[in-house]
């Protein structure tokens, strides 16, 4: 409990730095989660919103969903 | 159907009534900073639920299941525990009048979570103003032996279901009260208040983690945007009645330790909360039983006065038995229902020949592999057979934020420590049993508190970590972003709601196509008619026929010719056939329609649209007929008996 306690007060307390920067990791993962989301459900309607997010969606994108619905899930 | 939602009101009132006596007799006479008044209401509705359902099953058994029996036991429980509900009132008032004023205080982003979660809250309860959404199992088994038992007055196996009608029951024998209350269409509507339940014990799982308000809307999101959670309700499945008072017994697991003088008390009612969970879902007994008894036997060590390890085990060994003896005693009534019906009292876990459906294997090795490396994103983003529902996304993106929460001194003293790990062994003891029966609803109430952590770790930045990044607004939109794709999962199911209640759809359209072709032989089978059915989904049969189908014994399979077949058929009293193509398995063909049939019957096809198929059977030959007849015999049960001029 201790080894983690100080590896923890390392990275998010002592080390600001680096805590930011993992706050960055994070806000990227958030936004991962949420779009694997809305490709995995494949919701249709929502026409408006629907055509803003295929514009966020690039050509890498959609290679990159396929790739972990194929690959991890199912 | 007004009648009907205040005879779904009524049970639900006589439910709590009932409980908040079982509460006093646990010697539970007070709301303490331990268990607030919505806690003691939602504690009282499930202990009701859990009373109830045992009363019925022996009720049932014994053949006394009628309307007026089940309405004396209502009105003797809501005048018995009136009093005591009443006086739970005003702190619940009090209780609404806190969040409302806590409401005044969020930022304006939000107010805007709030509003939209206590909305998609009440969504699926807004449901309870239409009819029974059937889906799968519900439509094959779960309401279909609750018909049954409500039309006979008595529960019997259910025809085609032979072996597996030893399962344990609970939520079936509420459809079955309410179908014999009058109010068939809201059987299935009773799992909403159930699931209320389980979102309070969540909540004061999070509270009692440490929580405030905004970790608890935030949680509150989370678990009902979980579609693993929000299909359960109003579909007529039981799952719900094993998850909620689950979640309900860690609440309660958390009160008995010795430092609280009432904890005798929160013993008793844990351990009727574990019974009614496993009783409702026998799936839960791998993974409620280990993780919570390893929560009371921490909390006590923790709160404990130091002593020897033996000191501790002669101390609280007591309080241990008696939870034993009262998660034994709820098993009574079944094992009376399977000692009576299948000579087996422990059927399905020991069982000699009925147990065969426990063990389960749904994928190959591969397949397996995949899915346990794919922990816990299978759970959130898979789609393989019969999972039925993710959990919300929300509690992987804000995972992370975990690692940020600042823990007490020691944190094996920490609420959410111990609720977390205990929860991670339950879900991991599922993973390890029974690595291939991958349905979120099999192992829910670990899955469902492991949020927590998510919840409190998604409160504690929004408040205290703005910079460099705006996590005060991310999180807030993350959730509405989520809670507005929800919504639009909703949509798919509502908008034929609408149409069917604003009259541009009709019953048969909005209950689909097996209900037209069973509103056929509902409309020209005689009562007790035989139907050798092709189909697992029966619910919208008349319940004579249903009692009076095909057993599991009488399955063709193993005669070899048509003819033969035939023969066996009509000898056993069918009178149709109801071929539903997909569930046919090739054994309609085999019939071989006209050519195989003998000589002194007659096959006519009188039902045919799309993949459902009716053929009527009679004898040309008048001194021919069948050796068994299905009729009532001095009660409303059908019953095959042989056949007399």
């Amino acid at each position: 409990m201790r080894f983690i306690r100080s590896l923890k007060n390392f990275f998010f307390e002592k080390n600001l730095r680096l805590g930011k920067l993992l706050q960055y990791f994070v806000l990227l993962w958030i936004f991962f989660v949420l779009w694997l989301y809305w490709v995995r459900l494949g919701i249709p309607g929502f026409t408006k919103l629907d055509e803003w997010i295929r514009f966020i969606n690039t050509e890498a994108a959609h290679v990159l969903a396929k790739y972990f619905a194929a690959s991890y899930l199912q | 159907m007004i009648i009907q939602i205040l005879w779904l009101l009524l049970y639900c009132l006589a439910c709590l009534s009932m409980g908040s006596v079982v509460i006093k007799a646990a010697g539970w006479k007070r709301n303490t900073s331990l268990a607030s008044t919505t806690i003691l209401l939602a504690t009282s509705f499930l202990l009701g639920c859990a009373i109830f359902a045992n009363v019925w099953m022996l009720l049932a058994i014994a053949g006394l299941f009628n309307q007026w029996v089940i309405i004396a036991v209502c009105v003797a429980s809501l005048v018995a525990g009136e009093k005591s509900v009443v006086s739970l009132l005003p702190g619940v008032k009090r209780q609404i009048q806190s969040i409302l004023s806590d409401f005044s205080t969020e930022t304006g982003i939000w107010k805007v979570v709030i509003v939209l979660t206590i909305a998609i809250v009440l969504l699926p309860g807004s449901s309870a103003i239409l009819e029974n959404r059937l889906e799968g199992d519900s439509n094959a088994f779960y309401l279909v032996i609750a018909k049954t038992t409500a039309a006979a007055e008595k529960i019997q196996p259910l025809p085609g279901y032979d072996a597996y009608s030893n399962i344990t029951m609970q939520g079936e024998l509420h459809y079955a009260a309410l179908m014999s209350l009058g109010a068939p269409d809201m059987a299935a509507q009773f799992v909403y208040p159930i699931s209320i339940c389980l979102a309070i014990f969540l909540l004061a799982l999070a509270r009692r983690s440490g929580m405030g308000r905004r970790g608890q809307w935030v949680a509150l999101a989370m678990l009902f945007t979980s579609t693993a959670f929000t299909f359960l309700i109003g579909d007529g499945k039981v799952d719900l009645f094993g998850a909620s008072p689950g979640v309900a017994a860690f609440f309660w697991a958390l009160n008995t330790h010795e430092k609280n003088q009432q904890s005798r008390g929160a013993l008793f009612i844990t351990g009727i909360l574990i019974g009614f969970s496993i009783m409702a879902k026998l799936s839960y007994l791998p993974i409620l039983l280990p993780p919570i008894f390893l929560l009371i036997v921490w909390r006590q060590w923790i709160n404990g006065e130091r002593s020897s390890f033996f000191q501790f085990i002669k101390r609280n060994l007591p309080g241990w038995v008696l939870l034993g003896g009262v998660i034994a005693l709820i098993f009574i009534p079944n094992m009376i229902k399977n000692q009576v019906f299948y000579q087996e009292p422990l059927a399905p876990i020991i069982s000699q020949g009925n147990g065969g459906w426990l063990e389960q294997n749904w994928y190959t090795e591969p397949i397996k592999q995949r899915l346990l490396l794919t922990y816990p994103l299978a759970l959130v983003f898979g789609n393989y057979f019969a999972q039925y529902g993710l959990l919300t996304p929300l509690s992987l993106a804000f995972a992370p934020f975990v690692f940020w929460l600042k823990p007490r001194r020691r944190i094996l003293e920490s609420t959410l420590f111990q609720v977390t790990v205990s929860a991670l062994i339950g879900v991991l003891l599922w993973i390890s049993l029974r690595p291939t029966t991958f349905a979120p609803r099999y192992f829910l109430t670990p899955l469902l508190i492991l949020f927590l952590f998510s919840a409190a770790g998604a409160e504690f930045i929004s408040l205290h970590i703005n910079k460099p990044i705006g996590f005060d607004w991310i999180i807030p939109l993350s959730i509405i972003f989520i809670l507005i794709l929800s919504y639009n999962l909703f949509s798919n199911l509502y908008p034929r709601m609408d149409s069917y209640v604003s009259g541009g759809i009709n019953r048969e359209q909005y209950f689909g196509s097996d209900y037209q072709a069973f509103k056929y032989l509902n409309q020209h089978a005689a009562p007790g008619d035989r139907i050798f059915t092709f189909t697992y989904y029966t619910y919208w049969l008349r319940a004579d026929l249903i009692e009076c189908m095909d057993h599991n014994y009488e399955r063709t399979d193993k005669i070899q010719s048509a003819t033969e077949k035939w023969d066996y058929l009509f000898r056993r009293g069918f009178r149709y056939i109801y071929d539903y193509s997909p569930s046919n398995f090739g054994e309609l063909i085999k019939l071989n329609i006209p050519d195989g049939v003998p000589n002194y019957l007659e096959v006519t096809p009188v039902y045919s649209i799309g993949a459902h198929h009716i053929f009527e059977i009679q004898s040309k030959d008048p001194s021919r007929h069948p050796d068994i007849v299905c009729k009532q015999n001095g009660s409303k049960l059908y019953q095959l008996l042989p056949f007399h001029d």
